[in-house]
């Protein structure tokens, strides 16, 4: 994604409010003083299998990407007192099937003239997986013919869905809406797994249960299954003597919790993110971006829309698990030198054998010709 | 300070048990704890199926391992859910005890069964049908109970499915009448008892079915296609209190009114009522139902009396004291209870709900649980006694109140001149007993705020530092102090 790398995700137009803790889910509401204007956000529900991406002349799908899609959000643009969502059924053409399997019409589609339609996080997905997707464009003699013909071909990543997530589900439901919220970041065991903003609280009072329909990655589920944190306040060593003290004692704990939940969120906001922009309406700008894919380090893929003056009215954000992050690493390095092999280890910093073998315990190996597999192994 | 709870020895010297004794003594305090609460429905956490099992293996294991205890629980003021339960789980298994504690046991059960509601107990009766058994004890109680019932005819019209199973299952003989009334139903000739005739004719004849009971009449209604209000506007005199409030409710939400005789309710029924109220029919008589509430108070306290010195209530209104919709926010309606029945009984009584309101009637749950802020400011205020009414969810920030509390038992307060008791009202299926705050003051569940001087006794008991002996003998004297009422009712 390299035409505009620059991004900086911050939450300073949001304040975030306390927080709130069942089993290791964690969820921090995110509230604004005065909704955004110009932007609406509704759900509807569409129960597809995926979406077709582009098509032949003739109307047959040519590419499409493939995967449960329980919701889709509709954008509205400018004013209007409300957004009219459809649900459910929605009508299929013949078009958009590809071997009888129904697809919803592209990641981004135009409903009328002020509204969009768009798929939440599977637009971030396909932006992740179309990393390196066509393949090498010099005919290096290292890799198969195969895919120096199609490019990669397939590509697919397992992801999970919310009730995998323990205590989840039962958190979004009893955790109460506050006054004025239009956000919330979902920690997991201590660990950012997502954050979900939208321009008002009445927007996000519609989509508050969509959390549910999101899908989430396997260290996630992991994380929910593992002792829940507790935070170790360190307080003084002497006794209290006093009920000031022990004020006192609660003031630290309490914004010992806040510095914490700040930290946290580092990952994220803050952090560079190389980003792309997809559609640009009304002065609203819509971006999918990842992360800077560093090795040992948080990485998120999402998907954004920001105001003329900057302010960030959507976001909805996936935090890959490490296995993801390494797969998206080695396709991006090998497509920024050019696929050449021996360029993309010294820039790894390993060696060409070693990358080798890393490609094929990726699941990568189907992309090099079978002598060179077996060299570097 | 109130006789009722006089602090125990100190936290830092436990006393020597032996580990058995403390083993029953844990398991006691918290079946009984358990038992305060739980009534198997859906809480705002824990769903129905979770809280069934829960109790279900909770009433199991004591049935099991202490009989001789969980017979006296009959005594203690648990819920009417649990007691129905212990009455199916004692009447279904056979009890190895000495000749005069199973003539005890026998005592306990007929006499807990007529303090119970009807339904409940014909329920528990029937839950020992359900199982299989069939025996003599449980024939000759059957017979018993519904002999010593003031208006058979009545109940066999109003709980004809209950009671004909239950005649049937005990081979009762009963006067012809109101046996062709349970078997063959109103199909033949006349009747000559009044109410079998009512329900005779209820079924071609609008105007007899006024003379029913409310919820048998309330299916002739639907038969006879009788408009809603119009029913509910006729049948009020044979509505019980709470049926009235209940058709009050509906009313209310389709904006007519209806007069409700509040002047017999129960607090709990009136606060339940009341928290469930629109905001803004509450405040248009903000007075009135301070009164109603205040005299409700001193209607369960001339019952119950109880003296309480200074006090400090902290009372959560956080939005997870909604409960379920099986159990409309109950916890807190319990608060309320607890607020006015408190301000009733005590000298001096000041509260501090999580979220400030203006007046205690026009409480709803809001907000987080920062249940640390409010207690620190009630013990500011220097009470002899701190009532903490809470689900013991505390999140803001988590642990807050155990801090609270446990620096100010360890370090401010060591020879535990101010008594702390955390009230519970719900039940935390996962850990078999109402959710603690703080492992420095003893929790005590708590559904009804009539049970309150009962909890508070139980408090003491509750709070890790008593032993087996002491509940043993709580328990038996709650059982002799039933018998003896019983006797003297009788």
């Amino acid at each position: 994604m390299p035409p505009n790398p620059q991004l900086d995700l911050n939450l300073t137009d949001l304040e975030v409010g306390s927080s709130q803790v069942l089993g290791a889910v964690r969820l921090v509401p995110l509230l604004r003083a005065a909704p955004l204007e110009g932007l609406q956000i509704a759900p509807q529900a569409l129960d597809a299998c995926g979406a077709s991406l582009s098509e032949h002349n003739s109307g047959q799908v040519k590419q499409a990407y493939l995967g449960y899609v329980p919701h889709g959000l509709v954008l509205h643009f400018g004013e209007q007192a409300t957004v009219r969502a459809t649900r459910g059924a929605q009508l299929v053409s013949r078009k958009e099937k590809v071997r009888d399997v129904p697809l919803v019409r592209r990641m981004v589609r135009k409903l009328d003239g002020q509204s969009l339609r768009l798929l939440p996080l599977h637009l971030a997905m396909e932006g992740l997986l179309t990393i390196g997707f066509s393949g090498p464009d010099i005919a290096w003699r290292a890799y198969s013919e195969q895919v120096l013909r199609y490019g990669l071909g397939t590509r697919s990543e397992t992801v999970w869905g919310a009730d995998e997530v323990r205590c989840l589900e039962d958190a979004v439901r009893t955790f109460e809406i506050l006054h004025g919220q239009c956000g919330v970041l979902v920690y997991v065991n201590e660990a950012l797994a997502s954050a979900f903003i939208v321009p008002s609280a009445d927007d996000y009072r519609r989509l508050h249960y969509s959390l549910l329909q999101d899908f989430f990655s396997e260290l996630i589920v992991t994380y929910a299954a593992l002792p829940s944190f507790e935070l170790q306040v360190g307080q003084p060593a002497t006794a209290p003597r006093e009920l000031g003290d022990l004020r006192l004692r609660l003031e630290r704990a309490r914004s010992a919790w806040t510095e914490h939940a700040n930290s946290q969120a580092k990952g994220l906001f803050g952090a560079p993110m190389s980003a792309e922009v997809l559609r640009r309406k009304q002065g609203f700008v819509l971006r999918r971006f990842r992360s800077s894919l560093l090795r040992g380090e948080e990485n998120h893929i999402g998907e954004c829309i920001h105001d003329e003056a900057g302010h960030l009215a959507y976001l909805k954000t996936f935090r890959l698990s490490t296995a993801q992050t390494r797969r998206a690493r080695l396709l991006s390095s090998l497509a920024e030198v050019n696929w050449n092999l021996r360029a993309a280890a010294a820039q790894l910093q390993v060696s060409t054998p070693d990358l080798i073998g890393r490609l094929e315990r990726a699941g990568f190996g189907y992309l090099l010709k079978e002598q060179v597999r077996l060299r570097g192994m | 300070m109130s006789h009722y709870y006089s602090p125990g020895p100190s936290l830092s010297e436990p006393p020597t048990m032996n580990l058995r004794a403390k083993v029953a003594y844990e398991d006691a305090v918290t079946f009984i704890n358990a038992a305060f609460v739980c009534t198997g429905q859906r809480e705002y956490y824990g769903d129905r199926t979770g809280q069934r099992v829960s109790i279900g293996f909770l009433h199991e294991y004591m049935c099991v391992n202490y009989r001789r205890l969980y017979v006296r629980c009959l005594a203690v003021d648990i819920n009417h859910f649990n007691r129905g339960r212990i009455i199916t789980e004692l009447l279904s298994s056979h009890s190895e005890e000495a000749a005069d504690e199973r003539a005890f046991e026998g005592l306990m059960l007929k006499q807990a069964l007529r303090r119970l509601p009807a339904p409940r107990a014909l329920r528990a009766l029937d839950g020992a049908r359900r199982r299989k058994v069939n025996n003599r004890r449980l024939r000759a109680v059957i017979r018993d109970y519904l002999a010593g019932r003031p208006d058979p005819d009545f109940d066999a019209v109003k709980y004809r499915g209950l009671v004909r199973a239950l005649v049937a299952h005990a081979h009762l003989r009963l006067p012809k009448e109101r046996a062709r009334f349970l078997f063959e139903g109103a199909r033949k000739t006349t009747f000559a008892t009044p109410i079998f005739e009512a329900y005779r004719r209820a079924h071609h004849e609008q105007e007899a079915l006024y003379k029913l009971p409310f919820s048998v009449a309330e299916g002739f209604a639907v038969r006879h296609r009788i408009p809603r209000e119009r029913f509910l506007a006729r049948a009020q005199a044979t509505m019980t209190v709470r049926e009235r409030a209940r058709a009050q409710a509906r009313l209310t939400r389709a904006n007519k009114k209806h007069d409700v005789d509040f002047s017999t309710a129960t607090l709990a029924q009136l606060t339940s009522y009341l928290v469930n109220l629109p905001i803004d029919v509450r405040h248009e008589d903000l007075a009135v139902w301070r009164a109603r509430l205040d005299e409700a108070a001193r209607r369960t306290l001339a019952v119950a009396p109880m003296r309480l010195g200074r006090v400090a209530l902290v009372l959560d209104r956080s939005r997870s004291m909604q409960a379920s919709s099986h159990k409309a926010r109950r916890p807190l309606a319990v608060a309320l209870a607890v607020e006015s029945l408190v301000r009733a009984a005590a000298s001096a009584c000041t509260s501090f709900w999580t979220a400030p309101v203006e007046d205690s009637v026009l409480v709803v749950p809001y907000g987080h649980s920062d249940l640390a802020t409010p207690l620190l400011r009630a013990l500011a205020s220097e009470p002899e006694l701190l009532l903490v009414v809470s689900d013991g969810f505390d999140n803001d920030p988590p642990g807050g109140a155990h801090l609270v509390l446990d620096g100010f038992r360890r370090h401010l307060d060591p020879q535990q001149r101010v008594a702390i008791v955390h009230m519970n009202p719900v039940f935390d299926d996962e850990g078999y007993a109402p959710r603690a705050l703080s492992s420095a003051v003893p929790t005590v569940g708590l559904r009804d705020a009539r049970n309150l001087p009962a909890a508070l006794s139980f408090a003491r008991l509750a709070d890790g530092t008593a032993s087996l002996e002491e509940v043993e003998a709580y328990l038996h004297l709650r059982a002799e102090a039933l018998l003896k009422d019983n006797r003297h009712a009788a």
